[in-house]
C-alpha cells in the first residue's frame, strides 16, 4: 500500500502491519536521527532505521519495524507524541530556570 | 538506563574509546537491564540549569539527556530557527569602489532585530507586503570637511566617509509603525561598517528584509555558534603525592588539579617525635575542575600515568552553549528551536492521521 498525502510533503510505504517506510521531503538527519534514536529505545520496535538515499535530493526515509502484531504507523505515532512531550517539558523546565536565574 | 560501564567516553592514551552510544532497547538484555525508553523517568532524571545568561551567549547545563536530542536542538538552532534579513537589495545608485552585489552580500549579513514571528513568508514575485517584508532605506553622499585641519585622519577630511549599518533607515510600510513602535526595527549594532566613501561618491538603496531560516542562506541563522561538550570527568586512580603531584599540578595547562595538604597520621607520634619533627605534613594531588579539561591528554603522556589519572567524559551530561546574533534576543533561541522541533512532529503526525 502507498499512499501520498496531497502536497506530497510524505510518501507512506506500509508493507504489511509491522513494516512501514516514511519518506519526507525536506527533512534531514535533524529529525531522522532524534526519531530513530526513540524508536530503537521502544521496546516494541525490531528494527528503526533512517537514510538520506541521495545527497542532493532533500528526502529522509524512516523505515520502523515492529515485533509480530504490533502496528508500526501506531508506534510511529506514540514516539512523535512522546517526542513532543519532552520538547514541552524541557521548555518548561527551561522558562523555570529562566524565572529563576533572573531573580538572582 | 545502560550499566554503568557504558556511561562514559574514555579518552586513552592512544585513542578514545566507548564513544558510540547504544540506544537499542534489548542492547543489555543478556545482563538483565532494560535500555528502554521510560518517559515518566527520563522525565525526573532530566535536569536543566542555566550556567550563563548574557545578551551574547546562553550556555545550558543538561542532565539526562542523549546526544541525538540535543544534537537535534543544535542543528536546528543553526539551520532552521527563523529570522529576518536583507534579501533584496534596489540599488539606484552606487559609485563607492564596492560592487553591486558585494554590497549587497554585506548588508545581508547585517542582523536585523525584528522578531520573525510577526511576520510571514514571502514568496517569490510577490508584492511587498507590510505582514512580509521590512524595508530599510540608505541614502549617504560623501563630502569635504571644509572645516578639517590638513592631513587629518579621512574620518575628519571627509563627511560620511564611513557608512555604517547605523545609516540604514527603517521605512514602515501600512501599519508597522502602529505595531513595532518608533526604532522597533534597527540593525542589532550601529556600527558595522558596510563600505568606505570618498568625496562626490554616493550610495543610495533599499534593502528589504524577508523570513528566512538558515539552511537557505547563513544570514538567516539567529546564531553566531551553538555547541555542546560533554562533562569531562578526571579522576585519579591513586594517590599522588609529594614531587609527582608538584610536577602533576605543573604540566596540566588547564589548571584542573591542585595540591592539598594532609598532616601525616599522628597514631605514632609519641613513639617518633624527634624523627618526624620537621616533616609531619604531605601534599597530595587533587582533582579540583574538572569542568576546565579540555582532554588535551598532557597528563598522561609520560609513560604509566594513563595507569594513574582516567579522563572520560559523562555521556548524558553536556553544556550547551547558544552564542546569539542578536536576531533574536538569546534568551529566547531555546524555546524556539523546540518549537520547530514540535512542529516537525506535528507535520509528521498530521499526515499519519490523514492516511488512517
Amino acid at each position: 500500500m502507498e499512499s501520498s498525502p496531497k502536497d506530497g510533503k510524505v510518501t507512506i510505504n506500509q508493507v504489511s502491519k509491522n513494516v512501514i517506510t516514511v519518506a519526507i521531503k525536506g527533512e534531514d538527519h535533524t529529525l531522522g536521527n532524534v526519531v530513530r534514536y526513540l524508536l530503537l529505545k521502544n521496546k516494541q520496535v525490531e528494527f528503526a532505521g533512517y537514510n538520506i538515499p541521495h545527497p542532493s535530493e532533500n528526502v529522509l526515509h524512516l523505515r520502523v519495524q515492529t515485533k509480530q502484531d504490533v502496528d508500526s504507523k501506531q508506534v510511529l505515532v506514540e514516539t512523535l507524541e512522546t517526542l513532543k512531550i519532552i520538547c514541552n517539558s524541557l521548555e518548561e523546565k527551561y522558562k523555570e530556570e529562566l524565572a529563576r536565574f533572573m531573580e538572582t | 538506563m545502560s550499566p554503568s560501564f557504558h556511561n562514559n567516553v574514555h579518552i586513552g592514551y592512544h585513542t578514545p574509546s566507548n564513544t558510540q552510544g547504544v540506544y537499542a532497547s534489548s542492547a543489555y538484555h543478556p545482563l538483565g537491564v532494560d535500555n528502554s525508553f521510560d518517559l515518566e523517568t527520563f522525565l525526573n532524571e532530566l535536569h536543566l540549569s542555566m550556567v550563563k545568561n548574557t545578551e551574547e551567549e546562553i550556555i545550558l547545563e543538561l542532565v539526562g539527556i542523549d546526544a541525538p536530542l540535543i544534537n537535534a536542538l543544535r542543528r536546528i538552532l543553526i539551520a532552521e530557527v527563523p529570522t529576518m534579513a536583507i534579501e533584496y537589495v534596489l540599488i539606484s545608485d552606487n559609485t563607492s569602489v564596492i560592487h553591486d552585489e558585494i554590497l549587497a552580500h554585506r548588508l545581508g549579513l547585517i542582523p536585523i532585530r525584528a522578531d520573525p514571528e510577526s511576520f510571514q513568508e514571502y514568496h517569490k514575485g510577490e508584492e511587498p507586503q507590510p505582514d512580509n517584508t521590512i524595508v530599510l532605506k540608505l541614502c549617504l553622499e560623501c563630502k569635504q570637511n571644509p572645516q578639517a585641519r590638513p592631513g587629518a585622519e579621512p574620518e575628519e577630511l571627509y563627511i560620511n566617509s564611513n557608512v555604517y549599518s547605523k545609516d540604514l533607515v527603517w521605512q514602515p510600510l501600512g501599519n508597522q509603525l502602529e505595531r513595532f513602535g518608533e526604532n522597533g526595527i534597527r540593525p542589532v549594532l550601529d556600527d558595522i561598517l558596510i563600505a568606505k566613501l570618498r568625496p562626490n561618491q554616493r550610495i543610495e538603496l533599499e534593502a528589504r528584509c524577508i523570513k528566512g531560516i538558515g539552511k537557505e542562506h547563513a544570514k538567516w541563522s539567529p546564531v553566531a555558534t551553538a555547541y555542546y561538550a560533554m562533562l569531562p570527568q578526571v579522576e585519579l586512580l591513586q594517590e599522588i603525592r609529594d614531587e609527582e603531584a608538584r610536577r602533576l599540578v605543573q604540566k596540566c595547562p588547564m589548571k584542573v588539579f591542585d595540591l592539598e595538604d594532609i598532616a601525616k597520621r599522628q597514631s605514632c607520634a609519641d613513639d617518633d617525635d624527634l624523627s618526624d619533627n620537621d616533616n609531619n605534613s604531605v601534599v597530595i594531588a587533587k582533582v579540583v575542575e574538572p569542568c576546565r579539561c579540555t582532554m588535551c591528554r598532557e597528563c598522561i603522556r609520560e609513560e604509566g600515568w594513563d595507569k594513574k589519572i582516567r579522563l572520560s567524559k559523562v555521556r548524558d551530561h553536556f553544556f550547551f552553549s547558544i552564542e546569539g546574533t542578536g536576531a533574536i534576543p538569546t534568551d529566547q533561541l531555546f524555546p524556539r528551536a523546540l518549537k520547530v522541533l514540535r512542529d516537525k512532529c506535528d507535520m509528521l503526525l498530521s499526515f499519519l492521521e490523514s492516511i488512517r
